[in-house]
């Protein structure tokens, strides 16, 4: 196996939004690209992400792999490299070998170790409502709410995506209006979650430019992010509304 | 007690933090009889309050809780209720096993052997009305829902998991298996450093989860064939079992023959009355009749209990306190994606 990258700081925006998430994460890496799927222990947040083979420089997989490897380790390495980057695997190897070559020429070895067995589920939910925006506004927002607050309500009421939090004495409330979204399908839906997960999911706002947000009343939300051959999915379990 | 196949099945080491957001329904015998035998002193007397009130088990109530919220996981207690008919000879053995370990615990101390003493009270440990009062009013105290099962314990909580009112049970015990329970996790009370009886070795206690679908497909059974298995090791309804029969065997009894009736017929096993404990743990009374909600701590209420009248330390408990209502806040408000998948 050997895969070929001109951009690192792509995959290290996806490895960091899921370090809280997980210790250890199992790539799957097929011919047609590679694929990771992740849920936290508590199981209240879930990734799916795929990245096509047409998103490498080069791309040689001959047969599927599963690797599983510790992802601080992980984030910490791509945190060392250029953004040229070669990924490797010496047949019957057990270890990851990452290149990267600028002035300097470096090499890391992850070793690999053993996946937990879990085929993990996506949840199956259809959402009514859907508001397709500029990531970075979603980013803006999530932040915004962050600066008081632990917690968030997403809400779709009229022709408005709203984000908003409460703690004591402050309040904050963002509007996205429907003319501000690139595609709004409306029917009003509430729900609350924790911003402690959705500030990790933020950051690949700064890696994939649109964000679907899917949401219900008391459901988990949804959070597509693709765009040409990346995709990444983040379910989020709800939080009971309390007071 | 319960049914003793340690040994049968490959527990899965977990971490706590895998147990975040999980409800858990405590067998609550079993784990106040944890804590009685474990929290001792040095002599083997109980925790005491200055009138001669038993408090281990509210120490273990309250500090072992504190625990287990600030993971995040939600424990319900789950009572026995009236001991089933097949139980009774049981019953009264094990009142008759604690009345001569006391009398031992006693002697011990008089001989100034305290590593016996410490044993010995271990075995005499008693669930008295006393206590059992104490531990339903300081679990009402903390918010953390009671269970009453209309008979045993065990089988209402496995029924509670079966039902997805919980995500397991939480006991030293097997029975639970036997009794239908998906999901069984040993050892959530009495983590820690503990040491070995008679021996100067201190062992690390990690929880365990046993998935009954996982430990019956590796043994190659149904539940009714691993009751089977049991009877002839010996539940708390046949204790002792069948003479001469061990986990090993009576695995090897039912791999061959499929079940108890066949080895009956065939003479491997000699004939007794099974059938009234293989169907009450096929089909053990239990209720709907039970509510879940964890509610913040009744603060003053803990205190006014355990500081006025059981001779507690305020401040570890009002640190204790504060675990648990940062826990109950957290595991009641976050939902998993369990229940979407």
């Amino acid at each position: 196996m050997k895969l070929k990258t001109s951009q690192t700081d792509k995959l290290r925006k996806i490895f960091e939004a899921i370090v809280n998430l997980v210790d250890e994460v199992t790539l799957k890496v097929a011919p047609e690209g590679i694929t990771i799927r992740a849920m936290d222990p508590a199981h209240v947040a879930l990734i799916d992400f795929e990245m096509k083979k047409e998103a490498f420089d080069e791309y040689k997989v001959e047969e599927p792999l599963e690797l599983t490897v510790d992802l601080k380790t992980v984030v910490n390495v791509l945190k060392r490299v250029e953004q040229d980057l070669v990924i490797k695997i010496k047949e019957g190897a057990n270890a990851l070998t990452l290149l990267s070559e600028g002035t300097m020429k470096k090499r890391f070895n992850i070793p690999l170790i053993e996946a937990s067995e879990e085929n993990l589920k996506v949840p199956s939910i259809t959402f009514e409502t859907e508001a397709e925006l500029d990531s970075a506004l979603f980013k803006n927002a999530i932040a915004d709410t962050s600066i008081i607050g632990e917690y968030v309500t997403l809400k779709v009421e009229g022709d408005a995506l709203y984000f908003t939090t409460k703690a004591e004495e402050n309040e904050v409330e963002i509007r996205v209006d429907k003319d501000s979204c690139i595609s709004f399908k409306k029917k009003d839906a509430k729900s609350h979650f924790s911003l402690e997960y959705l500030q990790d999911m933020a950051k690949i706002a700064d890696i994939i430019n649109k964000v679907k947000i899917s949401l219900g009343n008391d459901l988990p939300l949804k959070l597509d992010f693709a765009d040409d051959y990346t995709k990444i999915v983040f379910f989020l379990a709800p939080r009971v509304e309390t007071e | 007690m319960g049914v003793q196949l340690s040994g049968l099945f490959e527990p899965k080491v977990v971490e706590f933090k895998e147990l975040a957001g999980k409800r858990i329904a405590i067998d609550a015998y079993n784990a106040l009889y944890q804590f009685l035998s474990i929290i001792r002193q040095p002599t083997g007397e109980p925790l005491m309050d200055r009138d001669g009130n038993v408090t281990s088990h509210l120490s273990g109530l309250l500090y072992r809780n504190a625990n287990l919220l600030e993971y995040g996981v939600l424990p319900v207690y789950v009572f026995d209720g009236a001991p089933p008919e097949l139980k009774k000879g049981v019953v009264e053995g094990r009142v008759d096993t604690r009345l001569k370990a006391e009398e031992r615990w006693k002697e011990a101390l008089a001989r100034g052997d305290l590593e016996e003493a410490r044993i010995q009270a271990q075995a005499s440990a008693r669930l008295s009305r006393g206590i059992l009062e104490d531990a339903k009013r300081l679990l009402g105290y903390m918010g953390i829902p009671v269970v009453q099962a209309p008979s045993e314990g065990e089988a209402q909580a496995a029924y509670m998991a079966g039902e997805k009112a919980v995500w397991a049970v939480g006991s030293q015990d097997f029975d639970s298996l036997l009794f239908g329970a998906p999901r069984l996790v040993r050892n959530i009370t009495i983590t820690g450093k503990r040491k070995l009886p008679r021996k100067n070795i201190y062992v690390n206690i990690v929880p365990e989860l046993f998935d009954s679908e996982t430990v019956l497909s590796d043994l190659g059974i149904t539940r009714e064939q691993l009751i089977d298995l049991s009877i002839l090791v010996g539940t708390d309804y046949n204790p002792g079992g069948v003479e001469g029969i061990g986990p090993k065997k009576a695995y090897k009894i039912i791999r061959e023959t499929g079940g108890i009736d066949v080895a009956v017929e065939k003479g491997l096993v000699r004939g007794f009355d099974y059938e009234p404990i293989k169907a009450f743990f096929m089909n053990p009374p239990v209720t709907d009749d039970y509510e879940l909600s964890w509610k913040a701590p009744d603060e003053e209420g803990v205190v006014d209990f355990l500081c006025g009248e059981r001779d507690f330390t305020e401040s570890r408990v009002r640190k204790a306190l504060e675990k648990i209502r940062a826990g109950i806040e957290k595991g009641r408000s976050q939902f998993s994606l369990d229940g979407w998948l």
